[in-house]
């Protein structure tokens, strides 16, 4: 089953020395990438190009995402992340547009989502909270996610 | 390339099923290519995974926040 990676699961494993209590997603985000399970946004390609470190980091990034499954925030996405995006506003939480279009594209592909963003805590409650009729209604988590 | 091989009647047939495809050529080559694929996945990890190739988690954090969009 394939598995969206958030670019925090991904940053933590390719940091040498990641916050402490990452362990697990580490190692989950490992495992999914080694299984070929993995799914990318664009928006996490983006994000991880503007943090490499220098050209010569970003030519290895280029490496592993050559061999990844990338989902673009087309029109579809993109309504759908606005959509996320008013009902989180309505509810007085307010989330990062990269967020929404993460969260968007996991909707889209109907995956969980393994990410270390404590952001996602708000999508993860408005999903509870709003039942079928709400647009993060189906948004998941990976069991190894780390929210704190 | 035409080439002959000894294999596992059951094997191949099994893994025709289970990959969908039509022929043992097929089964061969896809099973081939998974098998590159995997591996270059796990030598490309192995170099990256700890590198400090990119930027920290409160670099990301601080980022995203710049996208946040504003509360009515």
């Amino acid at each position: 089953m394939a598995i969206l990676l958030d670019t925090s699961a991904l940053v933590a494993l390719l940091r040498r020395h990641p916050p402490a209590g990452t362990e697990n997603i580490r190692d989950a985000t490992s495992s999914v990438l080694h299984n070929q399970a993995a799914v990318l946004s664009a928006i996490t390609v983006t994000e991880l190009m503007t943090g490499a470190r220098d050209e010569a980091g970003a030519a290895r990034l280029r490496k592993l995402l050559d061999h990844l499954p990338v989902v673009g925030a087309d029109r579809e996405v993109a309504d759908r992340a606005g959509r996320l995006g008013r009902e989180a506003r309505a509810a007085g939480k307010t989330l990062p547009i990269a967020d929404l279009l993460i969260a968007a594209t996991a909707l889209y592909l109907d995956v969980a989502l393994l990410t270390c963003d404590s952001d996602f805590k708000r999508g993860l409650s408005l999903a509870e909270d709003g039942g079928a009729a709400s647009a993060w209604s189906g948004f998941r988590l990976h069991p190894a996610s780390v929210l704190n | 390339m035409r080439t002959t091989l000894d294999l596992d009647r059951d094997l191949l047939d099994r893994a025709k099923s289970a990959m969908g495809v039509p022929t043992f050529t097929a089964a061969i080559e896809a099973a081939l290519n998974q098998a590159i694929e995997r591996a270059e996945m796990g030598a490309l990890l192995d170099s990256l995974e700890g590198s400090d190739v990119v930027f920290g988690l409160e670099d990301l954090r601080t980022m995203r926040q710049v996208g946040r969009g504003h509360t009515p």
